[in-house]
């Protein structure tokens, strides 16, 4: 199998829904000529000509305003959003007009689209470049959700996305783009709404999203060599649909649950899932749920702060172990 | 004002539950959340709680006595003569007692569904020493009826304040998994809890009243495994629950049944009646400890690949804790499975009013004689005996041979890899 990093996935995935129907459009800022700002799209513009990809004015209620019309008007647009921080100048579109459209109109029109955003960070961005806003898409109800932790994820659950019927929020995450991973080839569908279990454990359940995944993995394999503990880590991959038949077997084996998430802690999607663990797993469950999250803080820009406010493997590590061992709460 | 307390409804099937025990007294002052009483059903008790607080004025139906849904079985107030006023459990013309959920399979559920909370409570978080108890340890301390001053004795004593689910499993590793009569309890005795208990009655009270029959026939796999093989995988990816022999053996029986249908009956007093759906029980062994036999309804409605699903969810179900009284109703036949540890044949005990079980054991690789046009020969096949148990009274031994060689046949020639496609 071919190795390929997340970033050229992204511009492979674009392109297999292109190839396969004429009616995928791609647009946003620079990602045309120039391939993209993260260089996730490059070669798409050479392959399918300016009339398929195109290069908008830097106006986000542009691009998604136009992307709504020619999904309204029978295309499947895939548009950009450089940042995902930059969704809340274009909220309107996305809380208020794409997952209302089909209620509103008693099922008369329908939103087809995909908007793919660099989310997350890790990167040095600051404050305002750097937000992983997963929650923010979650909480409205006709919304599909996604963040991919792999380069396999990004094209399987790409082509899901532009296939389905509804509006999908595609998150990739601007830390992974360099990740490399094995793609088979030829091409890839996946299911939106399914969890992976990325790796299979007795006495914990980790649940974890886009860059989470790996550091839960790293956490996983110390936790397991030092403390002794056998970590199950689900990347929950699409947080609307949610698959919680996974997530609820996998505690009731375990009995413990732990979140990892980049959301600051305040609503982030692991309150969700721990509610709902509680409310259907509630006899399962044989210590506090816990989660790990990014501080209720506006990102710093500044390598050692920003790495100290985001969830890593030691923390993970550190606060797992201490609340397995009964020394913590 | 004085506040009825009712009987609630214990699932959609169930007309009256039996008060096991009153846990608190006339007299007693009632806060909103505590149990006031336990209820029981055939294989289900739960606690009761109160959800308003007074004085708990009359106790109208005594322990051990059986209640209708919806009666008043005590008065909350200060004005105990009177039944006026708001009932403290919801009558359930009011509402279903069980939210719709708790009876969804155990699928994918989306986020804009309100999710279910379970309704059974298995005591307090705060144990005996001040200890605390996790929600998997007060379960699994329920469920196996142990001792929870013993257990938090043993935890406290170590210097720990928390009885874990570790702490249960010790404990039960450390119970004796049988007493017998024959031998001196140096071992140790436990007390049966009460789903053992209302298993042994039942039990007992059917191998004493039932002529039971059994007879097996031998049955080839191979066709069976064939279809398996090329499907197990990719059904265990998409659904979760694993393709084992069970479901093909189920899906059989209920085409089979269809052909004999005084198998697929009820025997009361001197009537037989002929079910119109087939409801297949499935045996569920918790672990050596209890019994359950959860019921798919309407099995025969179902594809195979469906069979296997709602088989896995039931089971699942069972080992989870989770059934609910609906879960046992209406059960017309049985099938009990015995494969996993190797058995050649199993005569099972007939679960009344039904009129046969099924059985299953393991299926294995042994020399069989294949007729060909060449002649005989010996050939490794994959073979299981499947057998079953009747009741004498409901039909003759000449129907059953005929229901189980048509099983037999069902489950050798049917094209399974079609119906899996």
């Amino acid at each position: 199998m071919a190795e390929l990093t997340y970033r050229d996935a992204v511009t492979r995935a674009i392109a297999q829904e292109m190839e396969r129907d004429t009616k995928v459009v791609f647009l946003g800022e620079d990602v045309a000529k120039a391939g993209g700002v993260f260089k996730a799209t490059v070669g798409l513009y050479e392959r399918f000509g300016g009339l398929r990809v195109r290069d908008t004015p830097i106006s986000e209620q542009a691009i998604l305003g136009a992307a709504m019309g020619a999904a309204m008007t029978g295309l499947r647009p895939i548009a950009e959003i450089m940042f995902s921080d930059f969704a809340a100048v274009c909220f309107d579109f996305i809380a208020n007009e794409f997952p209302k459209l089909r209620y509103m109109t008693a099922g008369q029109l329908g939103c087809p689209l995909v908007v793919r955003t660099g989310n997350g960070g890790g990167v040095r961005f600051g404050a305002q470049h750097s937000q992983s806003i997963e929650n923010w898409t979650m909480m409205i109800p006709g919304l599909k959700v996604v963040a991919p932790s792999s380069p396999v994820d990004v094209i399987g659950l790409m082509a899901a996305a532009v296939r389905d019927d509804n509006p999908v929020i595609f998150h990739e995450h601007k830390s992974l783009y360099a990740v490399k991973g094995e793609v088979p080839e030829g091409e890839i569908v996946d299911t939106l709404g399914t969890a992976k279990i990325l790796r299979p454990g007795k006495d914990a359940t980790i649940v974890a999203l886009a860059l989470m995944v790996p550091r839960a993995l790293e956490a996983a394999q110390t936790l397991a060599t030092e403390h002794g503990i056998d970590c199950e880590v689900i990347d929950v991959r699409s947080l609307v649909p949610l698959d919680t038949n996974t997530i609820l077997s996998s505690v009731a084996k375990t009995g413990r649950l732990f979140t990892v998430e980049e959301n600051p802690r305040l609503c982030g999607w692991g309150a969700e899932i721990a509610s709902i663990v509680a409310d259907e797993a509630f006899w399962d469950l044989d210590g506090p749920i816990v989660r790990i999250t990014t501080p209720h803080i506006p990102l710093p820009a500044a390598d050692h702060l920003e790495d100290l406010a985001l969830p890593n493997a030691p923390r993970i590590v550190e606060r797992i172990s201490r609340v397995m061992n009964g020394s913590a709460r | 004002m004085s506040i009825d307390v009712l009987m609630p409804q214990l699932g959609e099937t169930v007309a009256e539950g039996k008060i096991v025990a009153w846990l608190k007294s006339e007299g007693d002052e009632v806060r909103e959340g505590d149990n006031l009483f336990e209820i029981e059903t055939d294989k289900v008790t739960m606690e009761v709680q109160a959800i308003a607080a007074g004085r708990l004025g009359e106790i109208r139906v005594k322990a051990g006595d059986v209640a209708k849904v919806g009666a008043i079985v005590a008065v909350i107030g200060a004005d105990s003569g009177t039944a006026a006023g708001k009932p403290a459990i919801e009558s359930p013309k009011a509402a279903p007692a069980l939210p719709p959920a708790r009876h969804e399979p155990v699928a994918m559920r989306s986020p804009f569904e309100e999710v279910s909370t379970p309704r059974e409570i298995y005591g307090r978080a705060k144990g005996p020493q001040g200890v605390r108890i996790t929600p998997l340890a007060r379960r699994l301390i329920a469920q196996n009826g142990l001792d929870v001053e013993a257990i938090a004795m043993t935890v406290s004593n170590a210097g720990r304040g928390k009885i874990s689910q570790s702490d249960v499993r010790t404990a039960l590793a450390a119970a004796p998994v049988a007493a017998s009569s024959t031998l001196p309890p140096s071992g140790g005795v436990f007390q049966l809890n009460i789903i053992r208990k209302r298993t042994g009655e039942r039990l007992q009270k059917n191998w004493q009243t039932i002529p039971h029959v059994f007879q097996a026939i031998e049955v080839d796999f191979t066709g069976v495994e064939a279809a398996r093989t090329g499907t197990k995988e990719k059904f265990k990816a998409a659904t979760g629950f694993s393709l084992t022999y069970l479901p093909f053996i189920a899906r059989a029986a209920c085409i089979a049944l269809r052909k004999f249908p005084q198998i697929n009956a009820q025997l009361t007093g001197d009537s037989l009646a002929l079910a119109s759906q087939i409801n297949l029980g499935i045996a569920v062994d918790l672990s050596h400890n209890g019994l359950v036999v959860p019921v798919v309804r309407n099995a025969d409605d179902l594809t195979l690949p469906g069979l296997a699903k709602a088989i896995g969810r039931q089971v699942d179900k069972a080992r989870g804790g989770k059934l609910t009284s609906d879960d046992f109703a209406d059960g017309t036949y049985s099938l009990s499975n015995n494969g996993a540890f190797g058995t050649t044949f199993t005569a099972p005990i007939i679960n009344a009013p039904q009129v046969a079980i099924l059985s299953t054991d393991a299926i294995r690789l042994r020399p069989a004689m294949v007729e060909t046009a060449q002649g005989a020969f010996v050939a490794p096949r994959l073979t299981g005996m499947v057998g079953q148990s009747f009741d004498h009274r409901a039909f003759d031994g000449a129907y059953s041979a005929a229901f189980l060689s048509h099983l037999k046949t069902i489950i050798e020639e049917r094209d399974w890899a079609a119906e899996l496609a």
